[in-house]
Order: structure tokens, then C-alpha cells, then sequence
């Protein structure tokens, strides 16, 4: 066989590989079902390539030029190889390519995305493969059921950001379920995202902190939450903040971030503390503005006086949620 | 579970807010309960609304990961180097795709 076959899905392909997934546990792993697991991710990046959701854009360059290819000049498609599925991404107007992104090389199929000369010409990408590599590093792929079925197989428009989808993400403390995988050195591999963000240049030396840390987030976060199975939305504002805080922590560039670790921790001291009630029916009719504040502060190269600066961030979001939500009574 | 924001959802919203209003945070003290925090306005209720979705419609809600970049810039690589047992990954999956 000489290389990778362009593969297109029909519908009822779609319809049957969502049946599939309807009747899998909540979270998988690429080893136990590489079948089904090479699919979901191959679909999830391929409708991502190309289009404004695509993370993995900013970091292809034109060699030449120097400048960052426009993500609307790159094509995707799914590729076949054996019984191999994965995906191919290229640019109509480039025969060549530069990534600037550490560790994107070594998930790149050598053979199929290079030229002999070494030049990239193109991005193919085997999910069973980046799951075998992943593994080297103590990583383990997993496809997130509800995840998948939420952004791959959820009313996908590739012309409309994921920001339609960040309610969904808050609503379902989406932040107690990241903190589970982290906690069991787990990493969804669903789109371009995971792929960008978290499994390029993972490492393993970076695990030990990592799950000692989501550990923690989910220690406090389920006894915060207890029993409740609808907490309020003022009440995952907080929660919210410590996943997006751990989601850049679990980014290999970030591994151990000073600014991350302690906005979390205040995060979490605030949380532990129940200056808001998950219980309390509040309705939260703004979200805080505070919040972007924190997440800047958490990113700031700059550390002076950081801890203090993270706690007035925090309080300030606490102060806001109780100023900005009204309470209802139930009837 | 999302409702789409629709010009007539948000004239609820606000009429719910404007119910809702009646009592600021502080000044109510609801006996916190499961059921409490979990039961829908009347006005939801009435219309087939949860709370949840209610704030759906108006909270901008900045993004989690989805609609945030990986939390760092591009870079240069200049000769990365590969380790064997990644290059041993793909080499299989080359020989199990020619045998096939």
C-alpha cells in the first residue's frame, strides 16, 4: 500500500459511530477501544482543521515567509491507511510547512507527512499512534463520552466558535471531571485542543504534581458540592476558574506555573470556605468581571506580591457573584 | 439540555428577572436544601425553563479551553529530535498498514 487513502464519511456513518459511543462508559481508553476511539478523535480533528476552532492554526507557519498560515488556506481530510483511520491537514497554496510547537514532531507520522528532504509538506496524524506515544509518558488517551457527544457529534457548525458551548461546560462542572482524568494521569484526545494544548510534548516528570494537584481540586470540589446534582451557576463560577487554571497547568509549557498554582489555591481556599452556598438558590443574572482579572493574574509573568494580588482577584469574584445573583424561592 | 437564545426567551428572562428581583441575595434567608436550589421558579416552571437555562441565555460565559488558545505562544523548533520508541510507534503502524 502506498500511503494514506482519503477517506469521506457519510451520515449514516456519523449515525452509527454516535450509536457506538451512546453505549460506552463515560470515559474510555484509546487501549480498550482503539477501534471506536481512533474514529471519534479522527472526527473531532478533521471538522476542526481549517475552520476558527482549529487550535492547532497559530502554530503552522509558511517557512518562507515567516508568517503564520491563515487557518481558512488549510484543508483536512480523514485518511485510511491499512486498518488505520487519521487524519490530513495541508495547505492549497503551501508545499511547505513550519510548526512551531515543541513536541508536535514526534506525532507526526514521519513517514507520511515529510519529504525526503526533511521539508513538512503536510500533517498526518494516527490517534491509535498518538495514543501509543502518549503512553511512553505515563499519558493515558481516553475519549470523553459526553464531551464527544456534545462538540463532535453535537450540532456542529464548523463557522461558529466553541463559545456557545462554555455554558455547557460550566453548568456540567466541567472542571470536577478534568480534575478526575488529571488525577488518574488521563487526557482526552477529542480535537485539536487536546492535541495542541496537552499531549504535544507531555511529559511524564510533570504527572507527579499535576495529580497531586487535581487531586486536591477534586477533593474540594466533591465536598463542596456533596450530594447535589444541579448545583447553581454561581456556585460553579469558582469551579470553573480552577479548570481553566488546571487546563493550563496540564499544558507542557506550563507544567508547574508559579501564577496558576496560586490563584488555584486561593480559588480553592474560597470554595472550601462556602461564602457561596451551592445550596442557596441564587440565579446569577451577570457573570463576574472579576474573573477574567484572576485568569490574567494567573498568567502574569510578573510574581510580585502574587498571592495577595490572586486573593483580592478571588474576592473579588465572590463579592461580585453575591452582588450580581438574586435569590429565588422555590415553589 | 441548552435552549437556542431566541428574542422572545430573552423578554422572559427579563420578566423572570424582574420577578425574581423582588429580593436581593442577602436579604432572603432561604433554608438552604437540595430541593431548594434544584426547584425552578414558578415562572420556569410555567414555561418549561430551568433557572440553569434561563442564565444560559444572558451569562457570557468566557471560555473553559474550547474557545481559548493553548495558554502559550508559537515557537521555533530547530532540530527536535524523535525519540526510537516514537519513531518504533509509527514504524508499526507502517507495517501493519503495508501488510494489509
Amino acid at each position: 500500500m502506498n500511503g494514506p487513502q482519503s477517506h469521506r464519511l457519510i451520515p449514516e456513518d456519523l449515525t452509527l459511530l454516535r450509536g457506538r459511543l451512546l453505549a460506552m462508559p463515560e470515559v474510555f481508553a484509546f487501549a480498550d477501544e482503539p477501534e471506536l476511539a481512533a474514529w471519534v478523535a479522527s472526527v473531532g480533528l478533521q471538522r476542526e482543521f481549517g475552520t476558527i476552532n482549529d487550535e492547532l492554526a497559530r502554530f503552522v507557519f509558511d517557512p518562507l515567509t515567516g508568517t503564520a498560515i491563515p487557518a481558512a488556506k488549510l484543508r483536512a481530510e480523514l485518511v485510511r491507511y491499512g486498518e488505520a483511520v487519521g487524519v490530513r491537514l495541508w495547505s492549497k497554496e503551501h508545499d511547505r510547512l513550519e510548526i512551531r510547537l515543541v513536541g508536535l514532531r514526534a506525532l507526526l507520522d514521519p513517514r507520511f507527512s515529510f519529504r525526503e528532504d526533511g521539508t513538512l509538506y503536510q500533517c498526518v496524524f494516527f490517534p491509535a499512534s498518538l495514543a501509543k506515544i502518549a503512553a511512553l509518558e505515563d499519558t493515558e488517551l481516553v475519549i470523553v463520552r459526553d464531551w464527544a457527544l456534545n462538540t463532535i457529534f453535537g450540532n456542529f457548525d464548523p463557522a461558529k466558535s466553541y463559545y456557545q458551548t462554555n455554558f455547557w461546560e460550566l453548568e456540567n462542572n466541567d472542571a470536577l471531571r478534568f480534575a478526575r482524568l488529571l488525577e488518574a494521569r488521563k487526557l482526552p484526545l477529542l480535537g485539536t485542543h487536546d492535541l495542541v494544548a496537552h499531549i504535544a510534548g507531555a511529559r511524564a516528570e510533570a504527572w507527579p504534581d499535576l495529580s497531586a494537584r487535581a487531586t486536591k481540586v477534586r477533593e474540594t470540589l466533591e465536598r463542596y458540592f456533596g450530594t447535589l446534582r444541579a448545583p447553581t451557576i454561581a456556585s460553579l463560577v469558582l469551579p470553573y476558574l480552577i479548570g481553566v487554571l488546571l487546563d493550563d497547568l496540564a499544558q507542557p509549557p506550563n507544567y508547574g506555573a508559579i501564577g496558576r498554582r496560586v490563584v488555584i489555591d486561593q480559588a480553592l481556599e474560597a470554595v472550601a470556605s462556602g461564602r457561596i452556598d451551592p445550596r442557596r438558590p441564587f440565579a446569577l443574572t451577570r457573570f463576574p468581571e472579576s474573573y477574567e482579572k484572576a485568569v490574567q493574574i494567573a498568567r502574569d509573568s510578573n510574581l510580585d506580591a502574587l498571592a495577595l494580588r490572586a486573593k483580592t482577584a478571588v474576592d473579588a469574584i465572590v463579592a461580585e457573584i453575591h452582588s450580581h445573583s438574586i435569590v429565588f424561592r422555590a415553589s | 439540555m441548552k435552549k437556542p437564545f431566541t428574542p422572545s426567551l430573552l423578554i422572559g428572562v427579563n420578566a423572570a428577572i424582574a420577578m425574581l428581583s423582588a429580593a436581593p441575595a442577602h436579604a432572603i434567608a432561604t433554608p438552604p436544601s437540595d430541593e431548594a436550589a434544584e426547584a425552578p421558579t414558578a415562572f420556569a416552571r410555567a414555561n418549561k425553563l430551568s433557572v440553569a437555562s434561563m442564565e444560559a441565555s444572558f451569562l457570557k460565559v468566557p471560555g473553559l479551553c474550547k474557545a481559548r488558545n493553548a495558554a502559550f505562544d508559537p515557537v521555533r523548533v530547530t532540530n527536535e529530535d524523535v525519540s526510537s520508541a516514537a519513531l518504533a510507534v509509527h514504524a508499526a503502524l507502517h507495517a501493519a498498514g503495508s501488510a494489509a
